[in-house]
């Protein structure tokens, strides 16, 4: 397994290496930040889970606009 | 190789297995803080 790096140069590895982790990681971090259960900077709470309460109200009588 | 000294990327055998070791204890410490994240993201929300 050593002897790989008589085929590569251990210096672009490295480079090439954290780059593309770098990379990775922000690619997967904004995916998460894309999804609505992982988005953590849209959370109410930022660790508990938030309840909010919302509450309907229906017109009983037609509107007078239709 | 042409000759026993001379390689592809110019390290000797000793520097070889010598970076290799760091190279893969590096990886090792490397890899533990994903994994701690990983774990306790999914003990906060599952995502299976």
């Amino acid at each position: 397994m050593w002897k790989m790096w008589l085929l590569f140069d251990p210096r672009r590895v490295l480079v090439l290496l954290t780059v593309f982790l770098f990379s990775l990681a922000v690619l997967i971090h904004f995916i998460l930040l894309s999804t609505e259960r992982y988005n953590w900077l849209e959370q109410p709470g930022p660790w508990g889970g938030g309840n909010a309460q919302i509450e309907v109200v229906n017109p009983t009588e037609p509107s007078a606009l239709v | 190789m042409a000759s026993d000294q001379e390689t592809l990327t110019g390290l000797t055998r000793e520097e070889a297995q010598e970076f290799h070791r760091l190279f893969v204890k590096g990886a090792i410490a490397m890899s533990l803080a994903p994994f701690l994240a990983h774990i306790s993201m999914w003990l906060y929300k599952p995502w299976l």
